[in-house]
């Protein structure tokens, strides 16, 4: 009974992080287009474009491998979603997060990445493989901020599970008490979501590398998909570690909103970083900040 | 002078050492000599199952002298020089260590050793004398200078003994040193403080250097210095989720390193190829044994739902329930830092582009794939069962004296901070993963599979054959230009060790002049030597 309860929330659960997720990316590519003065496409343009790649006649493939890695990546993007409760004190939409933990949920999270990167190596091209490349040596400065805000509130709070983790926050939001964790952490999360200055140039983009370089029709399809579900469990993270988690969807839609459109304004002021100069950055900046927040823990 | 005692602790490495062993007893290897090997094992029996240190030290010579003979048939002069000044040297100080204790406490015996009779300033001394041989032996740095070059150049096959075996001498001496003669109260924090710093840096050190490697079995050599550093960082710590979690990573990183050496042995055997450079694109060719790195590098990086995860865990919990949020920062940062030279050992081998003619391989032995079938079952077993071998530590635990851990079922893996269903977790992976799979699947569009390695998008240009096309083996270089990271990769310690190595060249010479004196000047040398004896007789 209990399993079928989980399988029942676990497929709301998916279809509210795809639902958001395109939205959200809507949003960001018109919100984009008015800062350059242009109009950008309409909401329901992500939506239409991922149902139209799954439905494209012809892709490319480059073997099993090729299969397999973005299936990889969707399975560690999904997990990451139903691992995060989305709701705090409630008996439903909280999926499987009462048998995980924040650090499960951070492995998780590194689980997607190392799936594409598998089936971007498979397909042979060389600026796949750059993208990659690029992408795992950011990630290196990423994560550092990011497990020194995220190790700030574990010690602080004495436990690794989330669902604590929020219900400590029910009198005063983890971002008023640890604004210094904050910083630190949003810093880096600017990077996770993909925003500037932080963000690795995609394949379809100005430069001719990236980690889509090969993807075509289906392929590209779910790995659009998993990046857009990958985005809103991010999302969904910080809302639960900072913003206190949500007690409705609509708090819920709210707080990510925020959360969503502050990456997005601040992404759109900066220029990007090259690859080196983010980690130079990012091991300097927001690591000293993290640690001094860490010492007021 | 001989005498043994069975304890859950020397079951445990005994154990590891056995199934290590027999497993690559089966693999095709024409180098290997059966006695040396032989005596390499009973040596290692020796030292686990010894109760006084007599037995152990006796143990630990005849170690290191076996794997010296071995590692001599492959390796060249320098390497073999490096690896016996250091173990030699890690011999006395351990020498040394046991004949202070033995002065002060009258026994070799382990239970008989009260170690509280030592005054406190021979405590240090003792305490240093012991960790020096320790990290020697694990390879921790700056001691590490002998590790690469030995893993590099000996045979494939002893390489994994090396890295999955021998490294854990020094952690079992660890604990039976520290924890069950030395004991906590007789140590001071701060050394204990250094210790875990020495090993978190370690692992940071190791696993940049990893990342720049070229050569396959340097990778794996500095990807093993860097694991053992998260096991010195964890024992420094002392408490029983601390020992439970150094065991853990122990057994999980002797079956991940029993997977990887074996499978690069494997990839060496077939092609004589050792750097990723001259490597690429065997997927197709050896699937099997792609899917087992794959696997070997995901429980190696740490992550669910494989058996790594949880001894990463437990190390991370420790840290979390001391509230050393330090250590666990740099630990969690050189643990993600490593999802880049995991990377780059299945892509530099497996994926890209071939550099040469792949056809030209052969099959691999069957033999070459049971030690890595063995391996990636114990990681997948412990994945979906984390706490199947918890009742095991308990009884290590209880015998070292320290307290059980709690055990509720072997699904979960429980701590004071926090717990995880490793069941839960591998069955919603493997869930997930199916019903995309059949969904992704049951879409009907046709995929077109590329007929030709040049079949890709290439700026709208085709790639020649003179343009290198397996880009990812390089990656690494990058990282030079970083400059904390360059600070890593362009020093070495090396450079410590040269100069202590001049100096003991001076001081030699100058020895040396001693033995070339006439005979009178000996005879007065002697006779002053004499008097000063008798003199610092009389005056006790």
């Amino acid at each position: 009974m209990i399993l079928i309860n989980i399988i029942y929330d676990s497929i709301f659960m998916l279809f509210l992080a795809y639902g958001f997720g395109f939205l959200y990316y809507g949003l960001y590519r018109n919100i984009s287009a008015r800062v350059h003065g242009r109009f950008g496409p309409s909401l329901a343009q992500s939506f239409i474009d991922s149902i139209k790649l799954f439905t494209k006649k012809n892709s490319t493939s480059f073997g099993w491998m090729f299969y397999l890695g973005p299936i990889i990546a969707a399975t560690g993007a999904t997990m990451t979603v139903l691992f995060i409760p989305f709701l705090s004190d409630k008996e439903y939409l909280n999926g499987f997060s009462e048998y995980g933990n924040l650090i499960v949920v951070l492995y998780f999270m590194v689980l997607g990445p190392l799936g594409n990167a598998l089936g971007i190596g498979s397909n042979g091209n060389p600026f796949g493989v750059m993208g990659v490349t690029r992408g795992l040596t950011r990630l290196i400065g990423l994560e550092l901020p990011f497990y020194i805000a995220v190790i700030g509130l574990m010690i602080a709070n004495e436990t690794a599970s989330i669902a604590q983790i929020v219900s400590n926050q029910s009198e005063q939001m983890n971002i008023i008490t640890y604004p210094l964790l904050f910083i630190s952490a949003f810093i880096s999360f600017l990077g996770f979501m993909g925003k500037s200055p932080f963000d690795v140039v995609g394949a379809p983009q100005e430069v001719y590398s990236g980690p889509a370089s090969e993807f075509s029709g289906k392929f590209f399809g779910l790995a659009l998909s998993q990046s857009a579900i990958f985005s809103f469990a991010k999302l969904l993270l910080m809302v639960n570690l900072f913003m206190g988690g949500a007690d409705s969807l609509m708090i819920l839609v709210v707080k990510t909103f925020i959360l969503f459109i502050s990456a997005v304004f601040v992404g759109n002021i900066y220029a990007r970083f090259t690859t080196i100069q983010s980690v130079e950055f990012l091991v300097r900046v927001p690591t000293l900040i993290g640690l001094i927040g860490l010492y007021y823990v | 002078m001989f005498s043994y005692e069975i304890t859950p602790l020397s079951n445990l490495f005994f154990t590891l050492t056995i199934i290590v062993f027999s497993s690559l007893f089966v693999v095709k290897n024409e180098n290997r000599d059966i006695f040396l090997h032989s005596l390499l094992l009973v040596s290692l029996g020796t030292i686990f199952y010894a109760n006084n240190f007599i037995t152990f030290f006796i143990g630990w010579e005849v170690m290191t002298w076996s794997s010296y003979f071995i590692i001599s048939k492959t390796a060249n002069q320098n390497t073999l020089q490096k690896y016996i000044a250091f173990n030699v040297g890690a011999g006395f100080v351990l020498l040394g260590a046991i004949i202070l204790i033995f002065g002060f406490c009258g026994s070799f015996i382990y239970s008989e050793i009260d170690f509280s009779l030592v005054p406190e300033f021979y405590t240090n001394i003792i305490v240093c004398l012991f960790l020096i041989a320790i990290f020697i032996k694990s390879g921790v740095v700056p001691f590490h200078f002998w590790v690469v070059d030995t893993y590099n150049e000996s045979n494939n096959i002893f390489s994994v003994i090396l890295s999955a075996i021998i490294s854990k001498v020094g952690i079992f001496t660890f604990i039976v040193v520290f924890i069950q003669i030395i004991k906590l109260e007789n140590i001071e924090s701060i050394v204990l403080d250094i210790v875990a710093w020495v090993g978190v840096i370690t692992s940071i050190i190791a696993t940049f250097k990893a990342i720049s490697q070229d050569d396959m079995k340097k990778l794996l050599a500095y990807s093993s210095i860097a694991q053992v550093g998260y096991i010195v960082t964890i024992m420094a710590i002392f408490t029983s989720t601390a020992i439970e979690g150094a065991l853990y990573h122990t057994i999980i990183h002797t079956f991940v390193k029993l997977l990887l050496f074996v499978n690069i042995a494997a990839i060496i055997y077939i092609t004589g190829q050792t750097k990723f450079s001259q490597l690429g694109r065997l997927l197709y060719k050896y699937p099997l044994n792609f899917i087992l790195l794959t696997i070997g590098i995901i429980a190696l990086a740490g992550m669910p739902p494989l058996g790594g995860f949880s001894s990463k865990f437990l190390i991370y919990t420790t840290l979390l329930e001391e509230k050393k949020a330090l250590l666990l920062v740099a630990v969690m940062f050189s643990s993600a830092s490593a999802f880049l030279y995991c990377y780059k050992l299945v892509y530099g081998i497996y994926l890209g582009q071939s550099t040469n003619d792949i056809e030209q391989y052969k099959k691999i032995p069957n033999s070459f794939y049971i030690p890595q079938i063995i391996g990636a079952i114990v990681v997948i077993v412990l994945g979906i069962f984390p706490s199947l071998i918890v009742p095991f530590f308990n009884d290590i635990l209880v015998s070292l004296g320290l307290e059980a851990f709690d055990f509720t079922s072997i699904y979960e893996l429980n701590t004071t901070i926090s717990s995880f269903n490793g069941a839960v977790v591998m069955g919603v992976f493997i869930g997930l993963f199916m019903i995309i799979l059949a969904i992704f699947m049951s879409i009907k569009n046709k995929a077109i599979k590329n007929k030709d390695r040049y079949d890709i998008s290439y700026c709208g240009e085709v790639p020649i054959d003179d343009v290198n096309l397996h880009y990812g083996y390089g990656m690494g270089q990058e990282l030079k230009k970083v400059s904390f990271i360059k600070v890593i990769l362009e020093n070495s310690s090396s450079k410590l060790w040269n100069k202590i190595e001049k100096i003991v060249l001076d001081i030699s010479i100058v020895i040396k002049r001693l033995y070339s004196l006439a005979t009178q000047n000996i005879i007065i040398l002697i006779l002053l030597v004499f008097t000063i004896v008798l003199f610092i007789g009389a005056s006790r």
